[in-house]
């Protein structure tokens, strides 16, 4: 969830954004890689691409809606490390740029949005990589995590409000409001995950960082481009 | 984002009396501002208004296009359902509203974080309507932002136009192609357009990467980004920019 601004006291915004940007600075040398040795553009296209991403609204009903958010799905993607880097570029782009509030929350919403589902996702997917064998396996081991991705970061807005959240409402209500609401975000980040992740494994596999195994995602492939791409695995050496 | 984030000056620009402060003085007197709503207690009704007074006041000073904002608070609705939720469960004492038995300290409680949101929201709205994302970025620098960080911020909003294009074109392919009225074939159509469009960006970005190379950059090579019209800077600016922090405190101390 995108937290606002005044939801949370401002120590504990202010705490939050201290450890962000420990968080990101840690990520940033983690990716040097993508970003400093080569021009920045992988991190860039992701970052945008995240944001345009949150653009497929799905309705939930009561007359609410919920997007992708895609922390988990950038962490499969491209690694934590960069996901997380892209999610900092993102917070501020919308905080900022494009003028969505949440300024004094940067940090709050970059731990909840950023830091707890890139690693929640990433680390479960890693672990359960050996047991997912075909691509459809791996789409839905896949959408699984980055459903698990979002109750991580429905877990840290949760701490948030019981650190610094107002006390006139019991947490315990405010927590199960919460976590209600985070079961319904959560099914739809992991059914969008896996549809995207089925797509992009069948178009160029390769890019998918936590299926290869740490190869940096940017390499160009040696994969052929456009339809005859789409089935590689149709044809018998791989490549036309 | 409008055409005006093409980096450079735009012609079709309005040009607002805080176009031409220092980007970084305004960034700073954002966030001052902020931090004074946020410290404001949410008992202190009159104050938040007040503060709300300031920031429509610099939104509007601002030339901000009010129909964008309005979009915007849109990110206020489920708060409202929030802010309801904590009056219903808040603890005692209650109050008798229009036949229902709300909780005070709830209901103070609710409508603050509705009032500091909004407030959050139109002044920031204040910030871009009076900034380009160049100018945004080189004041950004001056408040000791890293150089990679604001050329990932640059590239970003850049590529965020660039994929919204990328996004519609491959939507409508897709829809043409499976066209159906249930909602959920449309998702799937929706989201797998969206794992192609992930392909085409990274794609784009190997491109990028090989042109700056064929052109012998690297990271270190700083991004040409050129600023717009000659800010005002100096003292001046900067205690014009803090004007709205100033009042938003003074806000808190006397209508508490």
């Amino acid at each position: 969830m995108h937290i606002p601004d005044g939801w949370i006291d401002l120590p504990t915004s202010a705490s939050a954004a201290v450890v962000a940007t420990g968080a990101v600075g840690v990520a940033s040398r983690r990716a040097g890689g993508a970003l400093r040795e080569r021009v920045t553009s992988l991190p860039a296209v992701v970052a945008a691409y995240l944001l345009v991403a949150q653009l497929l609204v799905v309705p939930v009903g009561l007359g609410t809606s919920a997007h992708l958010v895609g922390t988990g799905l950038a962490a499969l993607l491209v690694g934590p490390s960069v996901a997380l880097v892209c999610v900092a570029a993102v917070v501020v782009v919308q905080a900022l740029l494009l003028a969505d509030g949440g300024v004094t929350a940067l940090g709050l919403n970059l731990i909840n949005d950023g830091l707890a589902p890139a690693l929640v996702a990433a680390g479960l997917f890693a672990v359960a990589r050996p047991l997912l064998r075909t691509r459809r396996a791996q789409a839905v081991g896949g959408g699984l995590a980055a459903g698990a991705g979002s109750l991580a970061a429905a877990a840290t807005a949760t701490l948030a409000f019981v650190v610094g959240g107002t006390d006139a409402v019991p947490a315990g209500t405010v927590a199960a409001s919460i976590g209600a609401a985070h079961v319904v975000v959560a099914g739809v980040e992991a059914v969008l995950t896996a549809l995207v992740l089925a797509a992009v494994l069948r178009l160029r596999p390769d890019l998918v960082r936590a299926v290869t195994g740490g190869r940096p995602a940017h390499e160009p492939s040696p994969a052929p481009r456009g339809e005859v791409a789409a089935e590689p695995d149709r044809l018998p050496s791989g490549r036309p | 984002m409008s055409a005006s984030h093409a980096a450079g000056p735009a012609p079709d620009r309005l040009r607002s009396p805080l176009t031409l402060l220092a980007p970084e003085a305004k960034v700073v007197g954002l966030v001052a501002f902020l931090v004074a709503v946020a410290v404001t207690p949410p008992t202190a009704p009159w104050a938040l208004g007040a503060q709300a007074g300031v920031a429509v006041a610099v939104a509007t000073v601002a030339l901000v296009e009010w129909r964008a904002v309005a979009g915007r608070l849109a990110l206020d609705l489920p708060l409202a359902v929030l802010a309801l939720s904590y009056a219903v469960a808040g603890r005692g004492p209650h109050v008798e509203v229009a036949g229902l038995s709300l909780s005070l300290p709830g209901l103070h409680a609710g409508l603050g974080i509705v009032a500091k949101a909004t407030i959050g929201i139109v002044a920031v709205s204040a910030l871009a309507a009076s900034t380009s994302v160049p100018d945004t970025i080189a004041g950004l620098a001056r408040v000791g932002v890293p150089a990679w960080f604001r050329q990932l911020l640059a590239l970003s909003a850049r590529q965020l136009q660039v994929l919204r294009g990328d996004l519609a074109r491959i939507r409508q392919a897709v829809a043409m192609r499976t066209a159906s009225p249930r909602r959920l074939v449309a998702l799937a159509a929706g989201a797998r357009s969206l794992g192609s469009l992930f392909v085409r960006a990274t794609e784009r970005a190997d491109t990028l990467r090989l042109a700056a190379e064929l052109r012998g950059g690297d990271a270190t090579t700083p991004l040409a980004v050129t600023v717009g019209a000659p800010a005002r800077r100096g003292v001046a600016a900067w205690m014009l920019a803090l004007i709205p922090a100033v009042g938003a405190v003074a806000a808190s101390v006397v209508l508490r």
